[in-house]
């Protein structure tokens, strides 16, 4: 840290806890460890919907009836590839097929017709691929661009989001680092937690279950200010983790993380 | 009824009403599989295709927890039905008698899983659920809900009210099905029955894992009840903390073993259960030791077999040390086998490691001292090279060529200046932050084209090691050929075969015959010999065609180490087969594929199906309305109404006068007087109709969804389980894929399922070991062709990487010319021929059709043991063979003897030696490094002088004959291709649209393998006035391919006493056999050596 903005920090912050007793001994730039994270999960989603269905739906309506009359509506053949949509909605009862004289011929369904006027939505399980961070000293997920303190919400909005640094790229014997003590497993973390976070993260669907167990981790840190006081009865110290230029992409000044410097603060 | 497709039945397990039945049978090596078999009730027909198509096929060779495995389907024409190839459960399955929380639970795992792939609606009840002593569940007939529900079988007794209904089913119905089933064990167990069997779906269960929460409250241990065997566990945490992880291991723990021991001697292995895992030691008292354990292993539970004994704090009830000795034992056995595939597997990849480690050693390089971003852009970073730094001219070379630098593995940017007098390269527009540049480093630059190809085959070699390719099957009989175990005996009915063949080529050529008949069954891989004009492309398409004929979903690759390989058989496919070429960018751009090729590729093809879709739509649409002509005008205007759309009143109506100025006078009496927008819409009604109006409405929509389908993402398509790119689907909806070995590995197509039924590689005798890895690792049945005969792999390029692998060889105790020198193909055919019970995974082409009969005789005798025939002239389709093959010259000796079926006859003669021995100065220039010949060359340049001459109306025929001038040596290549110019001669250009083509190409060896042209002119080069190593061409491979690419005349130029009195072999090389001297002694014998080509002909 370069020796005048570490004696800017000092004089900016040196003074702020003395009414507790507390003199700021030490500054420093730290790099505090949080995992990136990347794990497959089941969603459920309620899609609306979709051109093809629609328009196969609209032409049965329309009198279009038969599987032949539709393909030769569409220019395929009876066996194209694409009539593997005729079997999405015949699964999901937006229509139901009959023989009449050798042909199968369609009707769309009542749930069809509300589909159609989009008054009704498909459930649907897919599987994606799920990005979040996992906070190692708090040990809890994260949005790189919502401030991990809790109840700064009016802020947020403003708020540039974290700069994630991949951690096996900082250079170990110029940096301070935090060590990485928890790595995320299922085991560890929360079902329930993650849940309420992945929908939060993810408006537009549900969590429906893990694919798997696996979740590919990597080290990750972000840079933070690390002020160290020490009360002067008792020696105790306590700490306080601040923005530097390097914690955010848009530096809005030293913001005190206070969850991030509590957890510290007590482990 | 005796069989089902190919397979044989043994006996009828179950039926299900008269229409579907279940059948025990085996192939035709022995292996039992169960068979479900459909009576197809033509009404069905379209139903039964669909439900195969999306609920039954994609299941096929995936291995699902729990899930009975699909190995096959298809329809069998003979007994009218369609059938399924199961796995066979019958040994291990069983119906469920011991209903329990563990087997209970297992099942609704399974249910769930299924569920999470949008997967539901289940054939469920007491003869589909069944388990094994272990009490994992196997659920049978996954997808055929709805054929059982055509044909009145399922068994009602199991059915929700809502499928009674004839409802389609939802997972609720599935949970009825299996609550119904355990009905009586759920009876009084928490909640369980009334939210699953409540009378509307509504109260029942809306999710498993909600289920799956009620059965685990049920108070029951997991353990498997029976009386397995106990084992004492001890651990380094008291008894209470050791409680939850022993209790889990009693549920179900899974467990490997290693194959070497600790320090201390004894045996171990890893654990693990639901929710931990970690090392246990075996110790001599007669119990296992646990240290302290965290979280789950999940390498274990993948690989590991589940523990058939119980675990105990207390005691242990039987010898476990004995028993885990056994099992360490075992293991060691096995892991020998493993360990000489491992080394086979870690030789083939030190040569594309060292190729692709020569590359990155060539790439520029540069240390840096200090960086920091210039003051005026961030964006841009300036390095300071070391002191010392000398090399700007690559950094010009680099700047100029836009190549991108790299620092360790992240791409930072491209040059955007740079200044040696203080040492500085500016990058720009980088794409990491300083903070996460080092701050001194090196500088590297990107080669990851360049060595993608070594990296694929690397990559392929460790999928191998670690056996995670399509068919493990295939590692021991690739790496280890001498242990294959022979094939089971199998009764091949070739008359039968005879009938169903697809192309007449093949009926008068039994080694063709058998060739495409045995592939068909003697997998998991089957090797064709093909030598020089024998067939291998028909043989090819032949396969191709009855793969795809017995299975229609059948994926198929064909793969060869070159685009024209890939080509060819591509060519040949008939036009039903439905195939697309996979290729490179520059590949398309240099121009490499076939122009008969290029609409198959996957762009190209797909833009055809939209424009053919788009076509037909129109087509079939206007024929229903628009019979009149007025009413296809009209369709044709409104079109154009449609797309004037947008934008305000008055602008839409000047685009449409303008256009109604000139349109027909139907058009312009209709609307003359119209005024506003809705009058136009109106006319539009009342002319065409409103239904009409709105499908033209829905065409253009389908329209516009079809040409998205080259835009990811733009048009999905969704069969309920699977949502797909328009795009891919198409694409995934192929029979066979055409790439090179190395494209098919192509990140291009990580959404395209590239896993194939086959991989047929041809010319595999030319690909190295790591390159015939990674087309077939996609494979679960592998056919590889080629002639060993013929040029071997190019090892490598560079002499430094030749010396480096080699000496890595070598202190291993390996020959470099055994591990690379040979191509996986021939490795096999050499292993397989030394062993007779192994020779049925062989079976060589032998009838050539390529060259005359004298060509054909002379390559036979000297390249094939005599084992290559000559086509039999006395069949009537091949009586003027010889006629179809005369070079049309008048030579002064028209006839030569040969020997066929060991009888003395004359055949027309077809080869000439030019020799250069009594011309001044014929010898070669010495220089091993650019071997060149001048008197060869004016030799060969008088020949070409008096072919123009001789075939004086060759443009006028049909087919003008062409020339192909070989050198083996490069020097000599470039010294032809200055000397002659081929445009020269006139006989032999063609023209096309204006162009001149010279039909005449010179080439080196290796370019002309795979082809073939009407006059072969040979040139030895290698002349000596002194007795001397003959060299390079010892390898008489390289003879073989250069001479039988002649089709109708060889003309071999060279010096022929040097070749028969001075030229000498290398003692010690594999090649001690001088076939090119034994040649030119033939043709002496024959008196087919002159000095030109003018005294060997008449007048």
């Amino acid at each position: 840290m370069d020796k005048k903005f570490q004696e800017k920090i000092f004089n900016k912050f040196k003074d702020h806890k003395t009414t507790e007793h507390f003199t700021l001994k030490k500054v420093k730039e730290v790099f505090i460890p949080f995992w990136q994270c990347k794990q497959k999960i089941v969603i459920e989603k309620n899609v609306e919907i979709d051109r093809f269905s629609k328009i196969i739906l609209e032409l049965i309506n329309s009198n279009v009836s038969s599987h032949k009359a539709v393909c030769d509506f569409l220019g395929i053949t009876e066996t194209d590839f694409v009539t593997m949509q005729f079997h999405y909605l015949l699964k999901n009862e937006l229509m139901t097929e009959s023989i009449q004289n050798d042909e199968t011929i369609y009707k769309v369904t009542h749930i069809g017709n509300e589909f159609l006027k989009n008054k009704t939505k498909i459930q649907n399980l897919e599987t994606i691929d799920f990005e979040y961070y996992y906070n190692d000293l708090t040990q809890n997920f994260f949005d790189v661009n919502k401030r991990i303190d809790k109840g700064v919400s009016q802020k947020s909005k403003r708020f540039s989001g974290y700069k994630i640094f991949q951690t096996h790229k900082l250079n170990n014997s110029v940096e301070e680092f935090l060590p990485h003590q928890n790595r995320p497993t299922l085991n560890i973390i929360k079902q329930n937690d993650f849940v309420s976070f992945f929908n939060d993260q993810k408006k537009d669907s549900t969590f429906y279950d893990f694919e798997d167990n696996t979740i590919v981790s990597h080290k990750s840190s972000i840079k933070f200010i690390l002020l160290e006081y020490e009360n002067d009865k008792d020696g105790q110290k306590e700490y306080e983790i601040r923005h530097s230029k390097n914690s955010v992409h848009q530096f809005e000044g030293h913001t005190l993380e206070a969850t991030l410097s509590l957890t510290y603060t007590s482990s | 009824m005796q069989k089902i497709n190919d397979y044989e039945i043994i006996d009828q397990i179950t039926s299900y009403g008269e229409n579907l039945k279940l059948w025990l049978t085996e192939d035709n090596s022995g292996s039992e599989f169960e068979i479900f078999t459909i009576q197809l009730k033509s009404e069905y027909k379209k139903t039964i295709d669909r439900i195969f198509k999306n609920e039954i096929n994609p299941f096929i060779n995936e291995n699902i927890f729990g899930v009975q495995k699909v190995i096959e389907t298809g329809f069998d024409k003979v007994n009218n039905k369609y059938y399924i190839v199961y796995e066979n459960s019958q040994e291990d399955f069983f119906q469920i008698e011991d209903f329990n929380k563990r087997n209970f639970l297992n099942l609704v795992k399974t249910l769930n899983l299924l569920k999470s792939k949008n997967r539901y609606g289940f054939v469920l009840n007491d003869e589909t659920v069944l388990v094994n002593n272990n009490d994992e569940v196997l659920i049978k007939y996954i997808g055929l809900f709805e054929i059982f529900k055509l044909y009145h079988a399922l068994d009602e007794g199991f059915l929700s009210p809502e499928i009674i209904a004839n409802q389609k089913p939802k997972i609720q119905d599935d949970i009825f099905a299996i609550a119904t089933l355990y009905q009586e064990y759920l009876a009084n167990k928490a909640n369980i029955i009334p939210k699953s069997l409540a009378k509307e779906r509504i109260d029942r269960y809306k999710k498993y894992s909600e289920l799956i929460d009620d059965i685990n409250e049920i108070k029951e241990s997991l353990n498997i009840s029976d009386t397995r065997n106990t084992i004492k566990i001890k651990s380094n945490v008291s008894d209470d903390d050791f409680e939850p992880i022993i209790k889990e291991m009693n549920e179900v723990c899974y467990w490997t073993i290693e194959t070497e021991k600790s320090k201390q001697g004894q045996i171990m292995g890893q654990f693990s259960t639901e929710n931990y895992s970690g090392r246990y030691y075996v110790d001599p008292q007669n119990y296992l030791f646990i240290p302290y354990i965290n979280d789950r292993y999940e390498k274990t539970i993948k690989i590991g077999s589940i523990a058939n004994f119980s675990f105990a704090l207390d005691y242990t009830s039987f010898d476990c040390f004995e028993f885990f000795q056994d099992k360490y034992d075992e293991k060691n056995k096995l892991a020998s086998q493993y360990k000489s595939h491992t080394n086979t597997l870690k030789e083939w990849q030190v040569l594309p490691k060292e190729e692709k480690k020569f590359i990155e050693e060539k790439a520029f390089k540069a240390n840096y001292v200090e960086r920091a971003e210039t003051r005026n852009n961030q964006q841009n970073i300036r390095f300071t090279l070391t002191e010392g730094f000398i090399d700007w001219d690559e950094i010009r070379k680099l700047k100029k060529e836009k190549v991108v630098l790299y620092i360790d593995d992240s791409e930072i940017g491209t040059i955007l200046d740079f200044d040696s007098s203080d040492q500085s390269l500016i990058l720009k527009d980088t794409k990491v932050d300083l903070e996460e540049i080092p701050a001194k480093g090196k500088l590297i630059q990107d080669v990851t084209q360049e060595i993608s190809q070594y990296k694929k085959q690397v990559e392929a070699c460790k999928q191998f090691k670690e056996r995670t390719i399509e068919n493990p099957e295939i590692i021991g009989i690739l790496t280890t050929p001498e242990k294959t175990p022979p094939f089971n005996r199998i009764d091949f009915n070739y008359d039968d075969f005879e009938k169903n063949l697809k192309s007449d080529k093949l009926k008068n050529d039994e080694s063709q015959k058998e060739a495409v008949l045995e592939a068909l069954h003697r997998k998991p891989v089957f090797l064709i010999q093909g030598p020089p004009g024998a067939g291998k492309t028909t043989v090819i398409v032949e396969l191709v065609e009855q793969l795809v004929a017995k299975n229609s979903n059948c994926k198929i690759l064909i793969t060869s180490q070159s685009n024209l390989a890939v080509d060819n058989v591509l060519e040949r496919l008939p036009k039903e087969i439905l195939f697309m070429r996979l290729a490179s960018n520059e590949v398309v751009d240099n121009d490499s594929i076939q122009q008969d090729v290029k609409a198959h590729l996957f762009e190209n093809k797909l833009n055809h199906w939209i424009q053919q879709t788009q076509l037909k739509s129109e087509e079939n649409f206007n024929h229903k309305i628009g019979v009149k002509s007025k009413n296809k005008a009209m369709i044709k205007f409104y079109s154009f109404y449609s797309r004037i759309q947008n934008g305000n009143e008055k602008e839409f109506l000047n685009e449409f006068f303008k256009k109604l100025r000139v349109s027909s006078g139907y058009i312009k009496k209709l609307f003359e007087h119209v005024k506003t927008k809705s009058a136009i819409e109106n006319i539009f009604k009342k002319e065409l109709g409103t239904t009409n109006l709105k499908l033209l409405q829905l065409q253009k929509e389908w329209f516009a969804f079809t040409s998205n389908a080259t835009t990811e993402g733009k048009s999905v398509l969704n069969n309920g389980s699977t949502t797909i790119d328009l795009g891919t689907a198409y694409a995934m909806s192929m029979n066979v894929f055409g790439a090179t070995c190395i494209h098919i590995a192509s990140s291009k197509y990580r959404k395209i399922n590239l896993k194939f039924d086959y991989v047929i590689m041809d010319e595999a005798s030319k690909a190295s070991p790591g390159e015939t890895l990674v087309p077939i690792s996609m494979g679960r049945n592998i056919i590889l062709i080629g002639d060993h005969k013929q040029l071997p792999p190019v090892i490598t390029r560079e002499e430094l990487i030749k010396d480096k692998v080699k000496k890595q060889l070598d202190d291993n105790g390996l020959d470099f010319e055994k591990t690379f020198g040979k191509s996986l193909f021939e490795k096999l055919i050499s292993s397989f021929e030394q062993n007779p019970s192994l020779e049925p995974y062989i079976k060589m082409l032998d009838i050539q059709y390529r060259m005359p009969r004298h060509i054909g005789n002379i390559i036979s005798n000297h390249f094939y043991d005599k084992k290559l025939k000559n086509p039999n002239v006395e069949i009537d389709i091949l009586k003027d063979y010889d006629d179809d093959k005369s070079h049309g010259l008048d030579l002064k000796k028209p006839l030569v003897q040969i020997t066929e079926n060991d009888i003395l006859i004359k055949v027309p003669n077809s080869v000439i030696f030019i020799t250069t021995s009594n011309k001044d100065k014929p010898n070669d220039n010495g220089n091993k490094f650019d071997r060149k010949n001048y008197c060869n060359a004016k030799a060969i340049q008088e020949t070409l002088e008096k072919l123009n001459e001789l075939y004086d109306g060759n443009l006028d025929k049909n087919k003008p004959f062409n020339i192909g001038v070989i050198a083996g040596y490069r020097g000599q290549v470039n010294l032809l291709r200055n000397e002659i110019k081929c445009d020269k001669y006139s006989n032999f250009n063609s023209k096309k649209d204006e162009k001149v083509k010279s039909l005449i190409e010179i080439n080196t060896v290796d370019k002309f393998q795979g082809s073939e042209r009407d006059i072969i002119i040979y040139d030895i080069v290698r002349s000596d006035s002194n007795k001397s190593i003959l060299g390079f061409l010892q390898d008489y491979r390289r003879i073989n391919v250069a001479l039988s690419r002649a089709k109708r005349l060889l003309i071999i130029v060279g010096d022929s006493e040097y070749i028969l009195k001075r030229a000498m072999l290398y003692k010690d090389d594999r090649f001690n056999d001088f076939k090119l001297k034994n040649i030119i002694k033939e043709l002496e014998e024959q008196r087919l050596i002159y000095n030109s080509l003018k005294e060997a002909v008449n007048g």
